[in-house]
């Protein structure tokens, strides 16, 4: 017997139903065998990362009902969410104020990626926090975006895509189109990654079973764009408006149990102004939404 | 030789620290936010130490060190745990999946310095590569 007929023996003697009640040992012994077999068989077929046999998304599903797997994520409150989104920024910065420090007690001048990663995280706990300078505050200097370096668009987009893939493909489709096959941009790579992570996880979030989300990277007139559409339930005129707001949440979101914290738009606008990108959403509602971040291709083109 | 770790954190920027924390040790450090890509590079060339990150996206670091202790390759491979957590039912799981360290968010560059050089030299002293 192979290794799938062996996986397909087990589940046939232990269904869902009796895996629930005869974990935590059956669970253990057979999903990540699974997840495996899946993983080489993917890398296998396409040579391309895998989609695990189980999802995020069957996990919770299964902690809801009362399932609960040794590996699988906890269900986590809001409060605890915003304390875990602050965790690995204050860690981060942590970490680079100590090798700045142990670099001046060495009587070292301090590594400029030390530096630039404090500013950048920085950065990143204003927004987090809400406390970057905003309209009505002292204008911030004029026409320069924070952010520097290079980032290509379709290789950061694809890992990306591939990631969640391997985490909802099993839930929902997940497309991928680049009209180029390098998109090169004048933003920081890691500012972008966190933007697009946020932006795709409401789009699965909010995407039902069965749906689709699609991502596609073009270049129009010395312009980058990347679409993420989703297949979901949409926002209506007036929600579009309050989106960026901070801590903002749609109240049917709210009344459906979706969980979130309202923060994740807000915080991806802010990391495209400082990359010289804009974001802008287009739905209606019961529809999907889609949402376009542009980039200038040209450093003059950023403002 | 120089002691080989790899880095498995969704958000790039730990990566990034952590990776520059212990190459200023004198580890040869490799580091990556994608799982798929994680599980390919240890399984095919084990490194001496593998840093996770347990809250992500697609698999969790419980999951994934579940599947490294399956395979004969990575059964006795050092794993250190980096959590946002520090329940002790959190720390009860990194033991049952068979993580052999931890470290709690926030922690400070000696801290993983100290965890890293330890792991390190007890996969030595086990004679694990």
């Amino acid at each position: 017997m192979g290794i799938y007929g062996g996986l397909t023996l087990l589940v046939a003697i232990h269904p869902p139903a009796s895996l629930a009640a005869a974990r935590p040992l059956a669970l253990r012994a057979l999903w990540p065998l699974a997840a495996f077999v899946a993983l080489e068989a993917a890398s296998r077929t396409a040579g391309k990362p895998a989609a695990p046999a189980v999802t995020k998304e069957t996990k919770e599903t299964n902690e809801e009902s009362g399932e609960r797997r040794v590996a699988a994520a906890p269900r986590r409150d809001t409060r605890a969410e915003i304390l875990h989104d602050l965790k690995s920024p204050v860690t981060v910065l942590r970490v680079y104020t100590d090798l700045v420090g142990e670099s001046a007690r060495r009587g070292e001048l301090p590594a400029a990626e030390h530096l630039a990663a404090l500013a950048r995280e920085l950065s990143l706990m204003e927004s987090l926090l809400g406390v970057t300078p905003r309209a009505g505050a002292p204008a911030p200097a004029p026409a320069a975006p924070a952010a520097s370096g290079r980032s290509e668009l379709v290789a950061i987009l694809s890992t990306l895509v591939e990631s969640y893939r391997a985490a909802h493909g099993g839930r929902i489709r997940l497309e991928f189109v680049a009209e180029a096959p390098e998109i090169p941009v004048f933003a920081d790579p890691m500012a972008l990654q966190r933007a697009f992570r946020n932006v795709l996880d409401n789009a699965i979030k909010y995407t039902p079973s069965g749906g689709q989300v699609r991502v596609r990277a073009s270049v129009v007139s010395q312009h980058a764009f990347v679409v993420i559409s989703d297949t979901g339930s949409g926002m209506s005129p007036e929600e579009q408006k309050l989106a960026f707001t901070p801590a903002w949440r749609s109240p049917a979101a709210v009344a459906a149990g979706i969980p979130g914290r309202g923060i994740g738009l807000g915080v991806t606008k802010e990391l495209l102004d400082q990359n010289g990108g804009k974001i802008s959403l287009l739905s209606e509602q019961g529809h999907g939404l889609e949402v376009t971040i542009m980039f200038p291709l040209t450093r003059e083109g950023r403002s | 030789m120089k002691n080989r770790v790899f880095v498995l954190d969704d958000d790039p920027a730990m990566v990034e620290a952590v990776m520059a924390v212990l190459a200023h040790d004198g580890f040869e450090v490799d580091g990556t936010s994608d799982s798929g890509a994680f599980l390919r590079t240890v399984l095919r060339t084990p490194p001496d130490l593998v840093v996770l990150d347990v809250t992500m996206p697609g698999l969790t670091g419980w999951e994934i060190c579940d599947i490294l202790r399956r395979q004969p390759v990575t059964a006795e491979l050092p794993v250190l745990f980096l959590t946002g957590r520090g329940e002790v039912a959190d720390r009860i799981t990194a033991m049952q999946v068979g993580g052999t360290d931890h470290l709690t968010k926030p922690f400070r560059a000696e801290d993983l310095r100290a965890r890293a050089r330890a792991l390190t030299g007890r996969a030595a002293a086990k004679g694990v590569r």
